[in-house]
């Protein structure tokens, strides 16, 4: 009961915050808006039994508005508010979308009904033999996926620098003291969390993907206000590694004879870690990239 | 009481109304931001899809089921969606990398 009226109340507050972005017509507000958004979606995963999807989306949430917040100075500088009209006939045919589609959802599955393959839930114990099912299908069974996805989030980070032109204008200190001491204690606890998010990864939810957003957002945090000076080209060093670790690991299991990402030369559970590691580093490195394109572009109001 | 499938009728209203954004507004960051909202329908519809009712989630109380069975969720959809959202934000940081590149030129 209880969990029902959670999942109800959920749905109401992000369906609030999604009438309010639709006609809000101020750029701060729509951050704002979208992150309230993000919080309540990361609620409603973890009512719906997907911890590690919630932790994911509370991270990059957490990414998106730093990044969004950078774009609207870079981009906009001050003129946060824009002209707004609503469309009614767009609103109108879209609400008639919503209508049909959501009559043809009527012929779904019971929301709440266990119709599916039970191979992965009944198969991780003896043949991966770790309890955190979603790393075992994340980086064993589906290793393809992850492996190209995780090259994919890399070229994402290679496209970013490319489009935007960065100037070598150093950012200076800021002279917040609240700020700067309350960073300070937080930095090693968050990069600890971040650790152990990634090695706890088989037996609990989190695994490299979380971790490596973790890392990068308190890197990010950090040099934000400290003044830290990374070449980008390192950071796109990093990336690649991290992508290189997870392809050598898939690597050896074709020099020992077998298939490409098949572990059992070094044991699924050494593999998987490495595994993880590598797609920490790639994703950690990828984020501080962009956060390096866009929080360094040169703007409107220095050329 | 069953729960009525309010799960996927709200993950379509909402995949209708950030289409609406995308197509209706005109301020590129709102428009990318309607995106994200695009995409947070489908991924929400997936994990709706993954539930099972009065289950836990996917993480094994020991190793061998047949020892202590329980209901668990659909693990796939959270694998498939979990790299979808970090994917989703790098392409969300590149779209927004070309927005300050072409407002700062205009």
């Amino acid at each position: 009961m209880l969990e029902e009226i959670l999942i109800y109340f959920t749905i109401f507050s992000s369906f609030l915050c999604v009438l309010f972005f639709i006609r809000s017509n101020n750029l701060l507000v729509l951050t704002i808006l979208n992150s309230a958004f993000s919080l309540f979606t990361c609620v409603m995963y973890l009512l719906l039994d997907a911890p590690d999807v919630a932790m994911t989306e509370a991270v990059v949430g957490v990414l998106v508005t730093i990044f969004t917040i950078f774009t609207i100075k870079k981009a906009y500088k001050n003129n946060y508010v824009f002209d707004e009209n609503l469309n009614l006939i767009m609103l109108t045919l879209t609400i008639l979308l919503a209508g049909y589609l959501i009559y043809s959802s009527f012929d779904l599955s019971v929301f709440g009904a266990p119709i599916f393959d039970h191979y992965y839930l009944n198969n991780t114990g003896k043949e991966i033999e770790i309890p955190s099912v979603v790393a075992a299908i994340l980086a064993s069974y589906r290793g393809y996926d992850t492996l190209y996805e995780t090259l994919v989030i890399t070229i994402a980070g290679i496209g970013v620098l490319l489009v935007s032109d960065i100037s070598n204008q150093q950012q200076s200190e800021t002279s917040d003291i609240l700020s700067k001491v309350i960073t300070r204690f937080i930095f090693p606890i968050l990069i600890i969390f971040a650790f152990y998010i990634l090695f706890h990864g088989e037996i609990s939810p989190g695994g490299g993907f979380q971790a490596g957003a973790i890392l990068a957002a308190s890197i990010i945090i950090h040099s934000m206000l400290y003044e830290i000076y990374c070449s980008s080209s390192y950071l796109l060093r990093a990336s690649i590694f991290g992508v290189l670790i997870y392809f050598l690991v898939g690597i050896i299991g074709i020099f020992s004879g077998l298939e490409f990402l098949n572990y059992s030369i070094l044991g699924q559970k050494t593999s998987i870690l490495i595994a993880e590691i590598g797609i920490a580093i790639a994703v950690a490195s990828t984020m501080c990239l962009i956060y390096l394109g866009i929080a360094n572009a040169t703007s409107k109001s220095e050329l | 009481m069953q729960l009525v499938n309010l799960n996927y009728s709200f993950s379509i209203l909402l995949f209708c109304l950030g289409l609406y954004v995308v197509f209706s507004s005109n301020n590129s960051i709102k428009k990318l931001l309607g995106l994200s909202l695009f995409q947070t329908s489908v991924l929400w519809f997936y994990i709706s899809i993954a539930k099972v009712a009065k289950a836990q989630p996917p993480i094994l109380k020991c190793l061998l089921v047949e020892n202590c069975p329980s209901l668990y969720s659909n693990p796939l959809p959270h694998v498939l969606m979990l790299t979808a959202i970090v994917v989703g934000a790098a392409t969300v940081s590149l779209g927004y990398a070309l927005i300050i590149n072409f407002e700062n030129e205009n």
